[in-house]
């Protein structure tokens, strides 16, 4: 990923805190676009809250039920 | 029965089942709590563990549909402690207790239970731990240090000065990184259906900033190391399987090899480090009670190996595949083989 911290650095911050780590304040930040919507996106997340053994890198995985 | 501890999206958990599968040995996967309708629920088996009295006889079982379940082995891949499914199942009505406070003791019972399952299932054949799914940073690199491994330079402080005398020491060259694991990444919208991704890598410091408050909650920093590579070596049972990883030949993962380039991935060899470093990181596995870790090392410039840290669930696909070590299926044999 591209890191765009110094960009968007301003939309969402960590609190200033004496409470809060030095490493907090350098997190990183990356733009990611727009909601991505594609049929093969909608077909993962068709999956990834039914508890199913996820596995979409090969072809002929263990995806035990296909609705 | 194989029983497995993970996440619902660990694709090396799933390349090992793959392997079981080959050797017809069945497995039972155990998810965390909010990963939804998992493969696990509770309520569907039986559990008794009888211990004490006078004579001191033992009992576990485990039954599933009136059947016994035969313990074959353990694999604490990912375990979580808080397999508490009341919270998602159930409606609260309008004189029900306090939802906040019986989730709470609800939860706070479940640990216990699973600690105790877990530490029943560590009497018999396992790989990993179910009690150390994370390590305290700053003592491994104590103990590391202990046993003849080189360390970078570091500090845990919480005060601006020290670490301003540590940066000046460090040529004005530190890195930063996270004391304990890092912060859950999350996803923000900026605009309707547009985000931004928020994510902890290792940062580099160049310069410290004058707005950096005099105390900060206490961080550990470290020298930085000008690496000729990163090694990444998978310790299973006694054996290392190393890489060297070339991430400093691009900007993106000189830092920190995670921020992996899509376009451009690192290129990974298959590596033996000395047997001496072998035999220094053995002790210390030993030493930390683990079977199984991902460690991370740096060969510097100068030609010397530092010890970075050890991830007790550290991914290893990566290693695995592009080195040939075939590693999901040597857990997968460890998990079979009872007897090793």
């Amino acid at each position: 990923m591209k890191d765009e911290t110094e960009k968007y650095k301003d939309l969402l911050k960590i609190p200033e805190h004496n409470n809060v780590s030095f490493d907090l304040h350098h997190i990183s930040i990356s733009y990611q676009g727009k909601k991505v919507t594609s049929d093969k996106v909608k077909y993962m997340q068709k999956y990834r809250g039914k508890g199913f053994i996820l596995d979409f890198y090969k072809p002929n995985s263990n995806i035990l039920f296909i609705k | 029965m194989n029983f497995i501890f993970s996440e619902e999206t660990d694709f090396s958990t799933n390349r090992v089942i793959d392997w079981l599968y080959y050797y017809n040995s069945k497995y039972e996967k155990f998810i965390g709590y909010g990963e939804s309708k998992d493969l696990y629920t509770f309520n569907d088996k039986k559990y008794s563990i009888t211990f004490g009295g006078k004579n001191n006889i033992e009992s576990n079982s485990i039954f599933t549909n009136n059947e016994n379940v035969n313990i074959n082995s353990t694999w604490f891949r990912r375990p979580y402690k808080y397999a508490d499914h009341f919270s998602s199942d159930f409606d609260y009505e309008e004189n029900a207790y306090p939802a906040g406070k019986l989730h709470n003791a609800i939860n706070s019972r479940f640990k216990v239970f699973w600690d105790f399952i877990g530490y029943k299932l560590e009497e018999y054949h396992h790989l990993g731990s179910f009690q150390t799914n994370s390590l305290n940073k700053p003592i491994v690199l104590h103990e590391a240090q202990k046993l003849g491994l080189i360390i970078p330079k570091t500090i845990v402080t919480n005060s601006l000065d020290d670490l301003h005398s540590f940066f000046i020491d460090c040529n004005k060259k530190i890195i930063t990184k996270s004391i304990h694991e890092v912060i859950i990444d999350h996803r923000h919208e900026i605009k309707k259906d547009e985000f931004i991704f928020l994510y902890q890598m290792t940062k580099l410091i160049t310069e410290l900033d004058d707005d950096v408050p005099k105390i900060f909650a206490p961080s550990l920093f470290q020298e930085y190391i000008d690496k000729e590579y990163e090694i990444r070596t998978i310790y299973i049972n006694g054996e290392c399987y190393s890489a060297a990883i070339f991430s400093q030949l691009n900007e993106q993962t000189e830092i920190d090899m995670r921020n992996r380039d899509a376009n451009r991935p690192s290129r990974y060899i298959p590596y033996k480090l000395d047997d001496s470093i072998e035999n220094k990181l053995h002790k210390l596995m030993i030493k930390l009670g683990l079977k199984f870790g991902a460690i991370d090392l740096i060969k510097s410039k100068d030609g010397e190996y530092y010890f970075l840290e050890i991830n007790p669930v550290g991914q290893y696909g990566d290693v695995s595949m592009i080195c040939n070590y075939y590693l999901h299926k040597k857990i997968a044999e460890y998990l079979v083989n009872t007897a090793n």
